[in-house]
């Protein structure tokens, strides 16, 4: 009787170990996500009567209708400012994780400590600091204004180019690091499989070794662009009011302007395209590409 | 030299016969010399396995024929042309690897598909040749399935699948059966053995595990430390082991080091260190007098003094102490010790009554004239006695 009781017990434990194992998770989720949100979605609603007044919930929907009408080319902007720096991301960090994942040999954990090395520098001043490396009197400036088709007042700082090269610079190492992974999972002698079987270097490449990358590139993409498409700071710092993104004016309105309706209007509807374009993406991409 | 004799009146046919022929090959890493002039053909349907201890040169070998090597000297003709620096994707043989490799974002039909679809083969002729492939090994309805859902012996059809839909002038198997258990693998030597013949393509086989060798070879190089000591039938490479090497790695041999005293015809006396004398077939071989060889006798050719011998004609006898007495089921495996010191093994049949020899007791070994062979070579006298793979397992 005594030995039932017991296995009973232990049964139960089993059963509710994965609850317990997953409450910290959970209470995190509703905590610092479910409840924001909530708030968030409460506070789109509401109008406030005047500028330093509290704002007052009142299922008001304007504040939706203003954020698509008088912020569409910021909406515009961040996502084609965030899609260029997801895409040079992966031209740039493809290439490196994949040397550093066949070439590597004994270095390859020292390698992936130097794409981190970064992340030392608070993310701000590592962007202030781009600044006056792009400054209009600086070197590398100075060496864009000897291309042909730019001439002697062309300029880095302040322009489209220096925010998607900040946002690109800023978030690369979040694509390096899963495709280096999915990369190391990568048995090489499958490629020697595809070469026995007649590919050149190059197909046996696109056939085998792409395909079971794809997973980390995917998740590289999502890590990328989906703080890319919210950032304010390389907009602000490296680009010019004609390059402010969706984060710009969020900030602004949140943190200068306190109209925390149409601040909390613009940040959903950020928040519900970027789960759009992800789902399409992962539709694109095969959901297999998240379960491998 | 009989395996040179073997080589030669292979490779000395109709040059077409000829699938692939190494050409003094030798191949180094460094200072380390993996493989040293090898030098033999491979016939066009032959079955050829390349056998021998890990690290002896097979697999590298094997990687030279495939393309994933390139020799450091000597050629590799392959159907005549050579081929010693093309690349993988641009020779006509294709590889079962030792892991498989089979590609794991891929069905089986897409696997098996791959080699033709990259040859820009029609699609339909392609599902034809896919299915048909898979009829052969036995696994029509595995098309849709992936390789992770294959258990390893299926894993290892479909890879054997996949290198022949190509029609290789030859397929190159790498210790294919390696991963595999024991029941699995003997199935899948029939089984190799079954396809080879069924579709006719030349095989080139590398193994360490003699056995596998023996059961599916047309013809063995047995290797060791980067060299062929021997190339021949399954009979020639048992029976008439050119090296003590050879002797040893294929099956279990007593080995004992003796000194040649006179030679009449193919008639050859030789002496043995305890000073008994024999007379050994020569085997068309011409031996000075006074030069170092060594005698085997294979354990089931070693019987008890008096009782019926295993062929014709006496032999010699040596007296020697038993030290162990083994049941294996067919055979009771007997240990001797001779007075040199020498272990040696006989497989008794009850015929030979072993229950009549207790351990410790003496008893007098015999063989018969044919029961002995004389190994071409020397051996240290410390080498002396009985070896066999097995041993060289337990004591690794």
């Amino acid at each position: 009787m005594a030995a039932a009781t017991t296995d009973d017990t232990g049964l139960r434990r089993g059963r509710f170990a994965p609850y317990g194992l997953l409450s910290p998770g959970i209470i995190w989720l509703l905590v610092f996500f479910l409840v924001p949100v909530v708030m968030l979605v409460r506070a789109s609603l509401s109008t406030k009567p005047s500028r330093f007044a509290e704002p007052v919930f009142s299922w008001d929907f304007s504040n939706y209708g203003s954020a698509l009408s008088e912020y569409s080319d910021e909406f515009i902007r961040s996502f084609l400012y965030a899609g260029t720096a997801t895409v040079l991301a992966i031209l740039i960090g493809y290439p490196l994780a994949y040397w550093i994942a066949t070439c590597g040999g004994r270095w390859k954990n020292f390698l992936i400590g130097l794409v981190v090395v970064p992340f030392f520098t608070s993310y701000l001043i590592r962007t202030i600091a781009w600044t006056s490396i792009l400054q209009d009197d600086g070197v590398v400036t100075g060496l864009y204004r000897l291309l042909p088709w730019v001439g002697s007042d062309g300029r880095i700082l302040a322009t489209p180019m220096a925010v998607i090269g900040g946002l690109t610079y800023n978030f690369i190492s979040f694509m390096i690091l899963p495709i280096y992974v999915s990369l190391e999972k990568i048995d090489f002698r499958l490629t020697e499989a595809a070469a026995d079987l007649g590919c050149t270097p190059w197909r046996a490449f696109r056939k085998v070794v792409l395909p079971l990358s794809l997973p980390g590139i995917f998740a590289g993409s999502l890590l990328v662009f989906i703080p890319a498409a919210g950032d304010y700071l390389n907009a602000r710092y490296l680009g010019s009011p004609q390059t402010s993104m969706i984060g710009t004016v969020v900030q602004n309105k949140f943190l200068v302007q306190f109209d925390y309706p149409q601040a909390a209007a613009l940040s959903l509807v950020l928040m519900v395209i970027i789960t759009v374009l992800v789902l399409i993406y992962s539709k694109f991409l095969g959901t297999e590409g998240l379960a491998v | 030299m009989v395996d040179g004799e073997v080589a030669r009146s292979v490779g000395n046919g109709n040059e077409s016969e000829t699938t692939i022929l190494l050409d003094a090959v030798t191949k180094r890493f460094g200072d380390y010399v993996a493989v040293e002039h090898a030098d033999f053909s491979i016939a066009r349907s032959e079955f050829f396995s390349m056998l021998g201890p890990s690290g002896c040169g097979k697999t590298t070998t094997l990687r030279m024929i495939a393309g994933f090597e390139t020799p450091t000297s000597g050629r590799i003709l392959l159907e005549g042309r050579d081929v010693s620096n093309t690349p993988p994707y641009k020779r006509d043989v294709n590889t079962v690897f030792q892991n498989y490799a089979l590609f794991p974002h891929m069905s089986i039909f897409d696997n098996v598909a791959f080699g033709l679809r990259t040859a820009k083969v029609p699609a339909a002729e392609v599902r034809t040749r896919v299915m048909e492939m898979l009829e052969v090994v036995r696994l029509p309805d595995m098309a849709d399935r992936r390789p992770n859902q294959l258990s390893g012996g299926q894993q290892q059809r479909i890879a054997l699948a996949r290198a022949l839909v190509n029609h290789p002038a030859a397929l190159l198997l790498d210790e294919p059966l390696g991963a595999l258990d024991l029941k699995l693998r003997q199935v899948m030597q029939l089984e190799l053995k079954r396809i080879q013949r069924d579709v006719g393509i030349t095989f080139v086989f590398v193994t360490h595990d003699q056995e596998e060798a023996l059961t599916m070879s047309d013809r063995i190089a047995v290797m060791t430390q980067g060299r062929v000591d021997q190339i021949g039938t399954p009979t020639e490479i048992y029976h008439t082991p050119s090296t003590p090497f050879v002797a040893g790695f294929i099956g279990t041999a007593n080995l004992l080091p003796v000194t040649v005293v006179s030679q009449s015809g193919d008639d050859v006396t030789v002496e043995t260190r305890l000073g008994g004398q024999c007379t050994v077939s020569a085997a068309g071989t011409t031996y000075a007098a006074g030069s170092e060889v060594t005698l085997m006798v294979r354990p089931e050719r070693l019987v008890p003094a008096g009782a019926p011998l295993h062929g014709a004609g006496s032999g010699a006898s040596i007296r020697a102490t038993v030290t162990s007495m083994v049941f294996q089921g067919p055979v009771v495996r007997c240990q001797v010790r001779t007075s040199a010191g020498a272990d040696l093994v006989a497989h008794l049949g009850p015929e030979d009554d072993p229950g009549s020899f207790p351990v410790g007791s003496e008893m007098e070994m015999t063989w018969s004239h044919d029961g002995a062979y004389l190994v071409p070579e020397p051996i240290a006298p410390d080498e002396a006695g009985v070896t066999s793979m097995e041993d060289d397992q337990t004591a690794a």
